[in-house]
């Protein structure tokens, strides 16, 4: 029994030169509970609008939404009282502390979670006397988590939650949002960041131009790659990329300024005997070989023919 | 008291007395209006800088410079000659310089054909100088009278309508009453609003399952609270401070006072459900706060507008709502010996309820 269901999913907008833009072309999805399930894209891909749309807190232009089985639409109110919100960019009172907002917004629920247990969970405890805008931006960010969850939601939102941190906050937030997922909450969270979804996403759903155009384990969209590995390497003397082409196992081969030889491969112990054999019989040396695995930019690359905008 | 309405409500007060600056400029600047207008001396007579030039030097002649003194209209000065008089004069040091002519005291009323002239020269420029000559002549008539033995025959009777002696600053409170309230209302919710929906602090809210009705409610709580403390630190100031006198009901006066504050929140939130910026905000709110504070007669009575402009002026909700506080203030009067002044009021809550609820939607949050 999904915890989210989306169906046929359409929002237009009217455009300011007449005419309409596509934002969410015609999606369906469902969320299974306890997952963290994210929707990967470029900026503009309509992953915020089918995000909020969810939430209830926009109109669809067609389709409906279905949360822990209230129509978001019809059931606003329902929906609300049982998720939890981080939108995208957001701030809070600026004249009331850390703690007072917790005990505010929580008094507009039915169910409410101990102040002071979530801002130990955000690790903001000793900050708790604070204005929001004495916080860092990371901190802030972490709070803004830690107001979604006032309510005991079953499920979160988290719009881009990492987008302004640096790599290390970002990592640090990674933690707090595999901690809740660990306290039995499904989190739906979007991101442009594929190294993000690769690492904290159970099922990735891959969103360009308002469509969804693949939906899987991030494993199991990288697997179904054609090449789900390279291998790159220097070599003594200089040559024609073409060549190692034709190597058995090597899909495509480019050599980028530096000197630096790239192969798109399926299987490094498949392609690798051969080249040896070709480096000694050309007796040139290869230096500094590395194989990695392909990532979830690369199936975006595959996906939609261009790099995720950033 | 338990709703989400009012944790609201009272988060926002917290927040209001929290935000102490934009507290102590909503709370003082009408105490500033009141501080200044209580500087200005307009109830007191205007006196005269003039200079005797007795040419007659009798004790009549001084006697009737004492007299004219103890008018308590001139102000004596002396330059010295008359050339040296005339030079003050054109500076505008002096408003007038009275010759009293060397006949005068020695003069035999039954021997005298043609009146003696009794020059005053003033500065022409000064027309309330000219009272000089005309209390003078006034003067001058009397002692006549006097020295010929001719019995008066009329005499003034000045009997004052109005039962209390109103001074401008009595005038000006219910003005600054007005005022204070239309501007901390309608700038407050105006641009308080706009910021919290440019910042997302509005969406944020409304991802709760709070409804906008209950944030609306709180928030026009939490401004008729704050219109209660303006309005009693204006009254209280006044009254205390500068004496103002209060003839009428302080609750009526109150209770009339909020209802003009819930009409210039609703303008508040009409304005707030038309501006996209904050910027946009402030210009549109004082488009609607300084006109009205000129023509609905916060400072000066409306009645001096020209005629076509003073009867639209009549239907501006400060206009009805400062003639009913002056009503009450003034006049001691009830707010329903102004039938016309209140039907506007009533319809300003209304039509400018429709135009804030139909302004400011949901969706737009």
């Amino acid at each position: 029994m999904p915890i989210i269901e989306v169906k046929n999913l359409v929002k237009k907008f009217p455009q300011p030169g007449g005419g309409e833009l596509m934002a969410v072309a015609d999606i369906s999805f469902t969320i299974e509970p306890g997952e963290i399930f994210g929707l990967v894209g470029p900026n503009g891909a309509g992953k915020t609008t089918t995000l909020e749309i969810i939430e209830g807190l926009q109109k669809p232009s067609g389709g409906n939404t279905i949360v822990l089985g209230f129509d978001s639409q019809h059931e606003v109110a329902k929906v609300k009282e049982r998720i939890g919100i981080q939108l995208q960019s957001s701030s809070f009172f600026d004249y009331l502390n850390l703690m007072e907002i917790l005990k505010l917004y929580g008094g507009f629920y039915p169910k409410q979670s101990d102040p002071e247990e979530l801002l130990r969970i955000v690790e903001l405890s000793e900050k708790r006397k604070s204005l929001v805008k004495q916080l860092s931006g990371g901190q802030q960010q972490r709070f803004s988590i830690a107001v979604s969850l006032v309510n005991e939601p079953e499920v979160v939102f988290l719009d881009e939650p990492t987008t302004g941190l640096d790599p290390q906050a970002r990592r640090h937030m990674w933690d707090f949002i595999r901690k809740i997922n660990e306290r039995g909450k499904t989190i739906v969270l979007t991101t442009h960041y594929m190294e993000e979804a690769e690492t904290l996403c159970d099922r990735v759903g891959i969103i360009d131009h308002g469509k969804i155009v693949a939906l899987d384990t991030p494993d199991n969209l990288i697997n179904h790659l054609e090449a789900t590995a390279h291998l790159s390497f220097q070599t003594e003397k200089e040559m024609d990329p073409y060549e190692l082409g034709k190597i058995t196992g090597v899909l495509a081969s480019e050599k980028n300024g530096e000197g630096i030889y790239r192969l798109k491969i399926t299987n490094a112990s498949e392609v690798l005997p051969p080249l040896f054999r070709w480096s000694h019989e050309q007796n040139n040396r290869l230096n500094n070989i590395e194989i990695s695995r392909a990532n979830l930019e690369d199936v975006f690359l595959a996906l939609t023919g261009s790099r995720i905008r950033e | 008291m338990n709703s989400p309405t009012f944790k609201l409500f009272i988060a926002n007060i917290k927040m209001t007395f929290r935000d102490k600056q934009s507290l102590f400029w909503s709370l003082l600047f009408p105490l500033l209006f009141l501080l200044i207008f209580g500087l200005f001396r307009f109830d007191s007579p205007q006196k005269y800088n003039v200079q005797f030039l007795d040419e007659s030097k009798t004790p009549v002649s001084q006697q009737l410079i004492d007299n004219l003194m103890s008018l308590n209209v001139f102000f004596q000065k002396d330059f010295g000659t008359l050339d040296a008089a005339r030079e003050q004069l054109k500076k505008g040091e002096l408003a007038g310089i009275i010759i009293i002519p060397s006949q005068f005291g020695t003069i035999n009323p039954k021997e005298q054909k043609e009146p003696v002239p009794f020059n005053v020269i003033i500065d022409g420029s000064n027309q309330q100088a000219q009272i000089i000559g005309t209390i003078l002549n006034q003067f001058l008539n009397d002692y006549t009278l006097q020295t010929t033995g001719t019995p008066k025959l009329f005499t003034v009777a000045t009997e004052g309508v109005q039962g209390h002696n109103v001074k401008y600053l009595d005038f000006i409170m219910p003005g600054i009453l007005g005022m204070a309230i239309m501007f901390s209302s309608i700038i407050g919710i105006a641009v308080g609003i706009t910021r919290y929906r440019e910042r997302k602090i509005l969406k944020r809210l409304m991802a709760t399952p709070i409804k906008i009705r209950s944030y609306l409610i709180s928030e026009v709580g939490n401004y008729l609270f704050l219109a209660l403390m303006q309005i009693t630190l204006i009254i209280g100031v006044g009254r205390f401070l500068f004496h103002v006198q209060v003839y009428g009901s302080y609750l009526w006066l109150v209770l009339i006072t909020l209802a003009g504050t819930i009409i210039f929140l609703n303008i508040g939130f009409f304005v707030a459900g038309q501006a996209k910026t904050v910027n946009t905000a402030e210009a549109m709110s004082n488009a609607f706060t300084t006109p009205m504070m000129f023509l609905s007669g916060v400072f000066f009575s409306p009645d001096m507008l020209p005629k076509l402009v003073g009867k639209i002026v009549d239907y501006l909700p400060l206009t009805s709502l400062l003639k009913i506080l002056r009503g009450i203030s003034i006049d001691g009067r009830a707010p329903t010996e102004y039938p016309l002044a209140l039907a506007i009021l009533g319809g300003w809550i209304i039509v400018s309820f429709i135009l804030a609820w139909k302004s400011f939607r949901l969706d737009r949050v």
